[in-house]
């Protein structure tokens, strides 16, 4: 317990830039249908359940030219 | 006063000759347009003429200043439509229209006002979205717009027309004859017809030279051959009108075919006269006589043969 | 002038709305805060995964271990930096987008310029969000005084600079993503080489990044460096200077 409440302040902003980065890319996935390889779906999976990884990953080398 | 003129322009690429000796001058506020092949040379010399490209040898002057090559001050009188304009495609047209008016070092209220009447000039002012989305004749419409928007003296654009539908291809000619008066237009296109359509002055490029250049009219008129078709109703009536001796002259030198024919002669009108007499003395009376006139077509496969 | 706000103004617009400022900085963000965290955290765990008996133990960590974590991590994020950025020259020229901006009259050194200023001024941000949070959590999680911290960080913001310019370089000369990526990697990789010789030690800007961590530990005083960064600036403004003529020079 003395751990977490040590690293609060690590966490609460990680899990917020988390999401920030999830939900964004989220939208982007949902409203630009077109990618430079893999499909919805699966990016939909990996933006949502790899962790700041995916987002990142998906707006690199997944996101297609507008 | 000519708006363009080229002296002399040759461009070696390796060691092939893309463009060979070329001269010409565009009059103002014409509608010239630039005619050739696919790889006769055509966006070369627009390159060319807007310093994007480096001339082998010969001069290229705008509005009586000279081309230099790289940045070249003679671009504040031109607008360019590249043949696939392309835009960034994460701004709204607005937006975009805005930074050319930023570079082209004009007065902001005045750039919004005007990019506001283009807009609706090419038919864009309801597209307010990101450019990306567009499609290509709306990415056409905005090159035109962004190319008209510091008011140019001399219009350039390669092949506006190729990658359009019919209807995107007559609105895109409606809009370039719209400008006309205000602004010289020079169109480089394959498509014969949109050059019968608009343009007022013609210029045929092949294999890097020029091979015809004037008025359509003009041209036409040069290369008027002394045609004369006559269709009848059937291949009998046409077998005995060419039987009567007041034409058997006539046609000695003529290609039948079924019911028609064409005639050849020095003197057309004289020509048309012994035909009319013919038809009064015979009584066979044709469909159609016509003195064919040469279409540009015509003109175009004789000179690039 | 006005040209060269626009342009630069556009930059920043891109950067923002391809989502490339986001990542760039999220992930700064990120490594600020995983450098004392790591810094913190990884005695612990080596002890844990330390055979029984094993003689030595490691020591506590202290502030400077952090800053350890921030300098290594630093060129990991600068390899990041430079590829997300990597297409900013070449992608213009590929696509045809330059076209309209420079038969506007656009000057080209207005392009390059403008350029350099929109993606150092993205990295100085970055920079800055990745060395305030490391700073902050550091005073948090391993609190202490260090010598020379804003100097040891300037050096390495400047061996990024560089980097960034080399890139930019690669962009103007050959045109594509791969050009760009080759010369800054290919730089990095002739400068890592030339630090075998020790006398060059003093003049290679490679010693901005490495030695930033003896700054720290009073092993190095910032006059050391003094040679260094002047080669380093002496480079960039070369680097400039050569963009320019090398666009100036291209066919479009």
């Amino acid at each position: 317990m003395d751990v977490l409440v040590e690293f609060l302040p690590f966490l609460i902003p990680l899990i917020i830039i988390e999401w920030i980065l999830a939900i964004t890319a989220l939208i982007h996935v949902l409203r630009h249908p077109h990618y430079k390889f893999g499909n919805k779906s699966f990016w939909i999976v990996v933006v949502l359940f790899v962790q700041i990884i995916g987002p990142i990953v998906y707006f690199i080398f997944g996101r297609g030219e507008e | 006063m000519s708006i363009l003129k080229i002296e002399n322009l040759s461009k070696k690429f390796g060691g092939h000759n893309v463009i060979n000796n070329l001269s010409l001058s565009v009059p103002e506020n014409t509608i010239y347009g630039f005619l050739g092949q696919n790889g006769a040379g055509k966006t070369t010399t627009m390159k060319m003429i807007l310093g994007l490209l480096k001339p082998s040898s010969g001069k290229i002057s705008v509005c009586g200043e000279e081309v230099t090559y790289g940045e070249t001050k003679t671009n504040r009188y031109i607008g360019f439509l590249p043949d696939v304009p392309e835009f960034y495609g994460y701004m709204k047209p607005k937006e975009y229209l805005a930074l050319c008016g930023e570079i082209t070092g004009l007065d902001r209220k005045a750039v919004k006002a005007k990019s506001e009447e283009l807009l609706s000039l090419v038919g864009l002012e309801k597209a307010n979205k990101r450019i990306g989305g567009f499609s290509r004749g709306m990415k056409q419409r905005l090159g035109i717009a962004q190319a008209l928007l510091s008011e140019p003296k001399l219009l350039i654009c390669d092949e506006p027309t190729s990658a359009l539908d019919p209807i995107g291809r007559k609105e895109i000619l409606d809009i370039l004859l719209s400008v006309k008066g205000k602004t010289t237009v020079v169109f480089s296109t394959h498509i014969l017809s949109d050059v019968e359509r608009i343009c007022d002055h013609v210029a045929v490029l092949n294999n890097g030279s020029l091979v015809l250049n004037g008025t359509l009219s003009q041209l036409k008129q040069n290369h008027r051959l002394d045609t004369l078709q006559i269709e009848f109703r059937s291949s009998e009536d046409l077998q005995r009108f060419a039987g009567n001796e007041c034409v058997g002259m006539l046609f000695q030198n003529a290609e039948c075919t079924d019911c028609t024919v064409i005639l050849r002669s020095k003197n057309i009108d004289e020509a048309a006269g012994q035909i009319y007499d013919a038809i009064y003395k015979t009584k066979i009376y044709p469909v159609k006589v016509e003195i064919l006139e040469p279409t540009l077509e015509n003109l175009f496969l004789e000179v690039v043969k | 002038m006005r040209a060269f706000i626009a342009m630069a103004k556009k930059e920043f617009l891109e950067s923002i709305r391809t989502y490339k400022l986001l990542i760039v900085a999220t992930v700064f963000l990120l490594f600020g805060m995983l450098n004392p965290i790591t810094a913190k955290i990884m005695p612990k765990l080596l002890s844990s995964f330390m055979p029984e008996g094993m003689a030595i133990t490691p020591g506590e960590p202290g502030t400077v271990d952090s800053w350890i974590q921030f300098y290594k991590n630093m060129s990991t994020q600068l390899i990041l930096f430079v590829i997300v950025f990597s297409g900013i020259v070449s992608n213009e020229l590929t696509k045809g987008t330059l076209i309209n901006m420079l038969t506007k009259g656009l000057p080209r050194k207005t392009v390059i310029l403008s350029k350099f200023t929109a993606i150092i001024s993205i990295w100085t941000l970055s920079y800055l969000i990745c060395f305030v949070i490391t700073l902050i959590y550091t005073r948090y999680l391993l609190p202490g005084e260090l010598p020379n911290l804003p100097f040891a960080a300037c050096c390495m913001w400047l061996f990024g600079v560089l980097e960034i310019s080399m890139m930019l370089l690669g962009g103007a000369l050959s045109g594509s993503i791969y050009g760009s990526l080759l010369l800054a990697v290919g730089f990095a990789g002739v400068l890592m080489l030339a630090n075998i010789f020790p006398k060059l030690e003093e003049y290679n800007p490679y010693l901005l990044s490495t030695g930033c961590v003896s700054l720290l530990t009073s092993e190095r005083v910032p006059s050391d460096f003094y040679v260094s960064i002047i080669v380093t600036i002496a480079f960039i403004l070369l680097i400039i200077i050569s963009s320019i003529c090398s666009f100036n020079k291209k066919q479009i």
